[in-house]
């Protein structure tokens, strides 16, 4: 589980999160929407220790996310795949697996994911779908019961995308908690238990995508989270 | 070792091997090309160092949200990064010279000169990418934290001596040895071209620093005094560059 408690962050004037009060429990699939700029990446950040809060506490299954044990629960998919370019994506992995100590085999994703070619290339060659890949390999290597991914479906061919949020559903069975931000609601529709909004740094609501959907009258996420806009506006 | 298969570390050892042979082959030994090639070694491996260290931390700054987000402590990122980048810059300038020395023949006596020059390459690769790590941490900005490095490299290597100089001329009158042995331990580049000076019969190149040095500690504690003091310019921004980086949003 996951716990913010009254977080803020300010670059200079620009105040990022404002006093975020947020609960990922445990074993649930919950989506963080939100415009360009509104503070997701932020807030990722902030959970794994790469941004320092102005206020505020993150506990990581009880555990303060300032301290290195937080991050041993956690695998990360980054917004950008992008790694040291002269090491081939096969290395890649076990730098990673080395730095965790542990030693997964990562062929069946490596195959789930169609990379069996190009495991052996360098990633400074890699396409940035594929590069996205061996990012989402990564991310579900090591078995993590928290698995925090930061609009991981951009880049990925169409049958790629499905296969990535077969797996996400099928992680979420096994009891993982996932935690993704995407503008792209069809994804969200599909494997989110829960979404929460943020706008100019505030959690405007939290809950269910269909209780959205609902209260909005819309006919889909996608325009429920534009009558939403438009309402804040 | 990924760092070694870099075409860039590659090229550098080869530069380094061919300036080596070449000096060499002009000046017809080893040992009288050594002032020559000391000179490349003083102002071309910092030079190196600064710039390929700044844009290897630049380029790696996706990179490091990977890193980072892992179970790994800060420091440990950073230093092994630094590690990483310094010792592939320190072997390509002591296989450079070596390689180089190779091609030319040498004899026994040359072995000691060209250990001299090794472990002054070295030095001075493990000082420089520390320095632009330093600026690096400090800066957001790719174009600034090069630019940065790049001044702070132009400054050490041309003007600092300048500046020097205009120092010893204006205050020739007066008693300004302690001053001239404390200007030399605040630039790595002139206590590096001491280190060597000190070591070899060049006393006519020593200079006013050099020869004040030799003086006020004589050959052996001034090779020690020298080494000591490059030391501490690798391990202080060390020390500062892990501060930074431990608070430092990324």
């Amino acid at each position: 589980m996951i716990t913010l408690n009254s977080v803020s962050k300010r670059w200079g004037r620009n105040e990022v999160l404002r006093d975020i009060d947020l609960t990922i429990e445990e074993g649930r699939v919950i989506s963080m929407l939100g415009p360009n700029g509104s503070g997701k990446s932020t807030l990722i950040k902030c959970i794994l220790n790469l941004v320092r809060p102005n206020s505020g506490t993150i506990t990581v299954n009880g555990i303060p996310s300032t301290s290195v044990e937080s991050r041993k629960d956690i695998s990360y998919m980054p917004q950008v795949a992008r790694f040291a370019e002269n090491i081939s994506a096969i290395r890649l992995i076990q730098l990673i697996s080395d730095i965790r100590g542990v030693d997964a085999d990562p062929t069946q994703l490596i195959e789930y994911f169609n990379l069996e070619g190009h495991m052996s290339k360098k990633l400074g060659v890699l396409s940035g779908g594929s590069r996205q890949k061996v990012s989402a390999v990564l991310a579900f290597l090591f078995d993590s019961p928290i698995i925090i991914l930061d609009e991981p479906t951009v880049g990925l061919d169409p049958v790629s995308r499905v296969n990535f949020k077969r797996l996400v559903l099928e992680e979420k069975e096994r009891g993982k908690t996932i935690f993704f931000t995407s503008h792209i609601m069809s994804d969200v529709e599909e494997v989110a238990d829960e979404i929460a909004f943020l706008l100019e740094g505030k959690i405007v609501y939290q809950g269910k995508p269909e209780e959205l959907i609902k209260s909005t009258n819309q006919p889909n996420l996608e325009q429920s989270i534009a009558h939403l806009l438009k309402a804040e506006a | 070792m990924d760092n070694l298969r870099s075409v860039w570390a590659i090229a550098y050892t080869l530069f380094i091997a061919l300036s080596t042979y070449a000096l060499v082959y002009f000046t017809g030994s080893f040992t009288r090309g050594v002032v020559s090639i000391m000179n490349i070694i003083i102002l071309i491996t910092p030079l190196v160092s600064t710039m390929m260290t700044s844009m290897y931390f630049f380029n790696k700054t996706d990179f490091l949200f990977l890193l980072l987000a892992q179970p790994i402590k800060r420091s440990h990122t950073f230093i092994g990064m630094y590690m990483g980048i310094a010792v592939m810059l320190a072997l390509s300038v002591g296989f450079g010279l070596a390689l180089g020395m190779a091609m030319s023949a040498p004899r026994i006596e040359d072995i000691q000169v060209l250990l001299l020059l090794m472990l002054t390459g070295v030095l001075l690769s493990f000082i420089f990418s520390g320095l632009a790590f330093l600026i690096a941490i400090a800066t957001r900005d790719k174009l600034r934290g090069i630019g940065m490095a790049l001044s702070l490299w132009l400054f050490m290597a041309v003007i600092y001596d300048g500046l020097m100089l205009m120092y010893f001329i204006v205050f020739s009158e007066y008693p300004i040895e302690e001053h001239a042995i404390i200007l030399s331990l605040l630039n790595p580049i002139d206590l590096s071209r001491i280190f060597i000076m000190l070591q070899l019969d060049v006393s006519a190149l020593m200079g006013y620093s050099g020869a004040v040095f030799q003086k006020f500690f004589g050959t052996g504690l001034g090779v020690g005094v020298s080494i000591g003091a490059m030391l501490l310019w690798i391990v202080v921004p060390q020390f500062l560059f892990v501060y930074r980086a431990r608070r430092k949003d990324f």
